[in-house]
């Protein structure tokens, strides 16, 4: 995030907006105004999970301060915007990331949507401009919900969240695509995708799936590799076996077709 | 209206649209509500509503406002018999047919907070397997799977079996036939489908009953009321009947 857009706050109230811009990098929120009821300037703010329904938003806003709350007239202030910590590089550091893996996973086994991560290293990136255009690049092809974040100095971290191994396949290649084309230095990729059924026990099993396959990527002769639990994701689809059996008793229909 | 019962949730889904899954399921709400249980019918096709068209209701909100700007659904509950109330939602909103998980766990949890009134809660789902349909079955306590005896409405019905074991380790399912010519067709069709079932998925499913081809089915939808009140001794009729028996026993 460039520096320009950081606003400058001091003392408790800036401790206060670290404190939540910290735990906003594993939970995006956005800062409410809660208006005062002589309507003289804002009493306090209410920090909101981007992702939560706008339903239950209003109904929060409501129960905080009955209808004192200006969420509709005033402008959100979405916290990216009044970051105050280090975000050179628009990525959180590798602790924080793996918090975000860490939900992620989490949210796997409770929504049973994938998710995969896609680690990509491009070589002595020493060009902080031209990896800058890259990242803006990506971002531009990325989903909403997808993070993106360091993993170490010259490998980024992409979470794309609710992607079966499919369609994650094309959004990572399409991510490894423009890096490629971005910059001069060699890039490679590996991809891992987790599955609800078969969760790894920790944000560590996961990432290390993924490097994994972008050491393959690495060391072989390809620039991209991933890992997924092939049987298990597609395991849901009607083979021919099963449809031969249902349709049997109808007209002997039921042939299997090599 | 009785306070912190133990509803029973039951899930209605087909897979393959235009099963009879909506009119069934208004029927079964209508037997239920006879024998003087509290039943809420929530329209779980979200974003293509037709509970609400198939009762004649003109209403004017629905399950976005709940959804959306929070409403508490109680504001919204059609009363359409004694006993018998519906939750109708929205038609023509491709937004509520893609819930994000966000939006579906709110969802759950404002139903969540008036279920206690009732019995029973049967959620009439949209057809496909669509995530709608897999949460409002994961969210259930008891799956109803409705088929016809034609090829393309089992393999569906079998398709969403399927996932629901597969990916939501879901175990218990029961089985409805309908349209069938007589009581001996639909019985083939539960055989043939508890075979494949349980040779291939290992579920053994429960026979619930089939219902036989009825021109009641078809007036009363015409006339937009459920066939149990507008021809209560019909064929169609009886056999919804034998099924809220069993489901009551």
């Amino acid at each position: 995030m460039a520096k320009a857009n950081c606003k400058k706050v001091t003392g408790e109230f800036a401790d206060f907006l670290r404190l939540i811009e910290q735990e906003a990098i594993f939970f995006p929120v956005e800062l409410i105004p809660v208006a005062s009821k002589d309507g003289t300037g804002p009493q306090g703010f209410l920090a909101l999970d981007t992702a939560l329904a706008a339903g239950r938003k209003k109904a929060l806003a409501k129960a905080v301060n009955a209808g004192a709350v200006s969420h509709e007239t005033q402008p959100h202030m979405a916290l990216p915007h009044m970051a105050l910590i280090d975000c050179q590089s628009e990525a959180a550091e590798h602790e924080n990331f793996k918090r975000t893996v860490y939900a992620e996973l989490d949210r796997v086994k409770k929504s049973r949507l994938p998710c995969s991560l896609l680690l990509t290293r491009i070589a002595a990136a020493k060009d902080k401009g031209c990896l800058g255009k890259a990242v803006a690049a990506v971002k531009k092809e990325m989903q909403a919900e997808a993070h993106l974040s360091h993993y170490d100095n010259e490998t980024l971290a992409i979470l794309l969240p609710g992607l079966n191994k499919n369609r994650a396949l094309i959004q990572a290649r399409a991510i490894h695509e423009i890096f490629t084309a971005k910059t001069t230095a060699r890039v490679a990729s590996g991809l891992a995708v987790c599955v609800a059924r078969a969760v790894p026990s920790s944000a560590d099993m996961f990432i290390r799936m993924a490097v994994k396959e972008l050491l393959r990527a690495d060391h072989e002769e390809g620039e991209f590799f991933y890992s997924s639990e092939d049987a298990v994701e597609d395991g849901c689809q009607v083979s021919v076996e099963e449809r031969a059996q249902l349709f049997s008793f109808l007209s002997g229909r039921g042939k299997v077709i090599e | 209206m009785k306070k912190n019962r133990n509803p029973q949730i039951i899930c209605i889904s087909s897979g393959k649209g235009g099963v009879g899954k909506t009119s069934f399921t208004i029927n079964l709400a209508a037997a239920l509500s006879d024998k003087s249980r509290q039943v809420l019918l929530i329209d779980g096709d979200l974003g293509l509503a037709n509970v609400d068209v198939m009762l004649g209701l003109n209403v004017q909100h629905n399950l976005r406002e709940t959804v959306e700007e929070g409403r508490n659904p109680l504001e919204i509950l059609v009363e359409i018999m004694p006993g018998f109330f519906v939750l109708p939602a929205s038609s023509g909103v491709p937004e509520m047919a893609s819930l994000s998980y966000e939006e579906q766990a709110f969802l759950t949890d404002s139903l969540e907070r008036i279920i206690g009134n009732f019995d029973f809660v049967l959620v009439d789902t949209a057809a496909g397997i669509g995530e709608s349909v897999l949460w409002f079955n994961d969210w259930a306590d008891k799956n109803i799977t409705i088929l016809s005896p034609d090829p393309t409405a089992m393999t569906d019905a079998y398709a969403l079996i399927k996932i629901l074991k597969t990916r939501y380790n879901k175990k218990d399912f029961h089985l409805i036939i309908n349209n069938v010519k007589n009581k001996k067709e639909g019985q083939e069709v539960f055989t043939n489908m508890s075979t494949v079932l349980e040779n291939f998925l290992g579920v053994i499913p429960n026979y619930q009953g089939a219902i036989p081809q009825d021109s009641a089915v078809s007036m009363a939808v015409r006339r937009q009321k459920p066939f149990l009140t507008d021809q209560p001794k019909s064929r169609a009729s009886m056999a919804v009947r034998e099924i809220c028996n069993k489901i009551l026993s």
